[in-house]
């Protein structure tokens, strides 16, 4: 028999930042900033 | 081997084991034994969905790779983060609004049960050859070199992991994560600062990193758009974003991970720490290949990497003509390191013409000292004409045991033996889960009651242990480990990800559409691989994940479009 689905949870914030926009931006941007690094490194010892 | 280092490793493995199975001793049922008790916090998700990943393949294999190749291959997991917040965003609020078990319950409320479990068994079969490859690729190396007979190495990885898997389920297999990866962490750093500290005196780290710069060792980035390249970033960025969507997203080894936490936050802040936090990982690993690297430029390495396969030479004729190449490799590595100090002086003096014809010095040196290990490997083939002589996945483990002190020696094969539990257990509990939930229970017998699906999902650990361990007995080493756990996955993962894709995306879609769609495709990403590996296309793997998804669900629109049926909805069946 099918079961329907639990009711959607409230929306948790997340500990820090206020939103999860919020947090999954940081994590974008580290990403990024960590690609740009490594570019710089490359480019320094290359 | 010291008595130290046993006690150590031995001490380690226990410790972790047992506190496994002593913090899981009160499970008692299917939903305990398959989610946990769903109480995990989100460090234990993020460092458990770390462990399950990092397999030992990972801490042997990765530095020879950057050992031979340099830093490129951290290219590899630039997807990743992407990968970890479209998951955020659009998979982990359904599945934990559906309460499921496993990814692929999920398809039959969606789609129908046909639609889940084909999915459920293309995971079943990627998975469960990936779980012999993890269990015997370590093995064929720890043999090599502890002197154990591969058989027993297997047998000693399978049975310790069977054995605390079948106890605690999924709660055993996060909470040794947690340990092993800690373990796992400690041990690379305390082995990238020794190697380190084990370089020539007057020798320092930007000596090293001029050095290793200078010939190539250090380019992170390759910015050239080459469909035939593995790494570079375009093929990180599109096939590498997929491969991890499939994996982190629908792989059952990584979705129980996170099923298992305590809320929805928990399950995505887990995995945002695997976003942040594995790519300066994987880095870290390869950085520690690359002193390796530098280090054996100041002291000669040994001319061939496998011991195993030098060995077999000396017991034959051409024992003679081993030691005399062993002995002209001395010789060109006492000049490739006077050409390495001779680089390091020019850098520091900063003269264009002097650093230019300095490294042309060092590459001409080293070219010759591959020129005799090519010979070395030809001898190998000589004598035994099935002989690996790729020997990359040997420089880090012969680093550890000639060049580690005692007591470290132990940890960091405790760290090797850690990291190959770690991913086992996590593919032999998901293996057993969707055996059980997606299969068994769902298809084969319904309607028993708790206490015999908990007994079935204890023997379906078994099963899937012994099968992987049948599998790791008879499996054939492939030319990279590493690679090959990656391409297995790949086969199958851009169609699993293209079914999920078409679930979450395109509500107009049904299941017949996308059953036929999967399978047309599989179809098609398995051709494309055999055209690759004879030769008639040029073709890196990871763009097989992209192939296997975007044709799925081309594929699905042109079916749907041609016989259009009632689709079903957000729902799961109840069992």
């Amino acid at each position: 028999m099918l079961q329907q689905t639990e009711p959607i949870p409230p929306e948790e914030e997340p500990p820090i930042l206020g939103s999860w926009r919020s947090m999954y931006t940081v994590v974008i941007v580290l990403h990024v900033l960590l690609i740009i690094l490594f570019y710089l490194f490359s480019k320094a010892y290359a | 081997m010291s008595t130290i280092d046993w006690l150590v490793m031995i001490g380690t493995l226990t410790t972790i084991v047992t506190y496994g199975v002593l913090k899981t001793r009160s499970v008692d049922n299917v939903k305990s034994y398959l989610l946990g008790d769903r109480d995990l916090k989100w460090w234990t998700i993020g460092l458990s969905v770390m462990a399950t990943q990092a397999s030992a393949i990972t801490f042997l294999s990765t530095p020879g790779q950057a050992y031979n190749s340099g830093l490129g291959f951290a290219q590899f997991y630039f997807g990743l983060p992407v990968a970890m917040v479209i998951l955020c965003v659009f998979v982990l609020p359904i599945y934990y609004r559906l309460q499921v078990y496993t990814a692929y319950e999920y398809l039959e409320g969606r789609f129908d049960v046909r639609v889940r479990t084909m999915t459920a068994l293309l995971f079943l079969i990627q998975r469960g050859l990936a779980a012999g490859i993890t269990i015997y690729a370590p093995a064929i190396i720890l043999s090599s070199i502890l002197g154990w007979s591969l058989s027993l190495t297997i047998l000693v990885i399978g049975v310790v992991v069977i054995f605390y898997t079948v106890v605690g389920g999924t709660k055993a297999v996060s909470v040794t994560q947690k340990q092993q990866m800690i373990v796992i962490l400690l041990g690379m750093v305390a082995a990238g600062v020794v190697v380190f500290l084990k370089l020539p005196d007057g020798v320092g780290m930007t000596d090293a990193l001029n050095v290793a710069g200078s010939l190539g060792k250090l380019e992170v980035i390759d910015f050239k758009f080459d469909l035939n390249d593995r790494y570079n970033i375009w093929s990180a960025m599109l096939g590498g974003t997929f491969l991890f969507l499939s994996y982190f997203g629908t792989d059952q080894s990584q979705v129980q991970r996170y099923l298992s936490g305590k809320s929805l936050t928990e399950s995505r802040l887990g995995l945002l720490f695997n976003g942040i936090f594995k790519v300066p990982m994987q880095f870290m690993v390869l950085f520690v290949g690359i002193l390796v690297f530098v280090f054996f430029l100041f002291t000669t390495p040994p001319v061939h990497f496998n011991t195993a396969n030098l060995e077999k030479v000396r017991q034959t004729e051409y024992a003679a003509d081993l030691t005399a190449l062993e002995a002209e490799y001395a010789t060109l590595s006492t000049t490739s390191e006077g050409a390495s100090l001779a680089l390091m002086e020019a850098i520091r003096s900063d003269d264009a013409a002097v650093i230019s014809s300095a490294k042309t010095e060092l590459s001409i040196a080293l070219d010759n000292r591959d020129a005799v290990a090519t010979r070395v490997d030809d001898l190998i083939r000589i004598v035994d004409p099935e002989a690996i002589t790729e020997d990359r996945d040997y420089v880090f483990i012969t680093f550890i045991i000639n060049y580690l002190p005692i007591g470290l020696v132990g940890l960091l094969l405790a760290v090797i033996f850690s990291a190959a539990m770690s991913s086992t257990s996590s593919e032999l509990n998901a293996l057993a889960t969707t055996s059980l939930v997606d299969i068994y229970r769902r298809s084969l017998v319904r309607g028993k009651d708790d206490q015999y699906y908990f007994t079935a999902s204890k023997a379906l650990t078994i099963m899937w242990g012994c099968v992987a361990l049948g599998f790791a007995m008879i499996a054939n080493l492939f030319d990279n480990l590493i690679q090959a756990v990656n391409i297995i996955g790949s086969l199958f993962y851009g169609v699993i990800l293209g079914v999920f894709v078409v679930a979450f995306f395109f509500k107009s879609l049904g299941g017949r559409a996308v059953f036929v769609a999967a399978i047309v495709s599989e179809i098609c990403v398995i051709a494309t691989f055999i055209a690759t590996s004879y030769g008639y296309i040029n073709l890196a793997y990871l763009w097989l994940n992209l192939i296997g998804c975007v044709l799925t669900v081309v594929l699905a629109l042109a079916v749907e479009g041609g016989m259009p049926e009632q689709q079903g909805s957000d729902e799961v069946l109840d069992m």
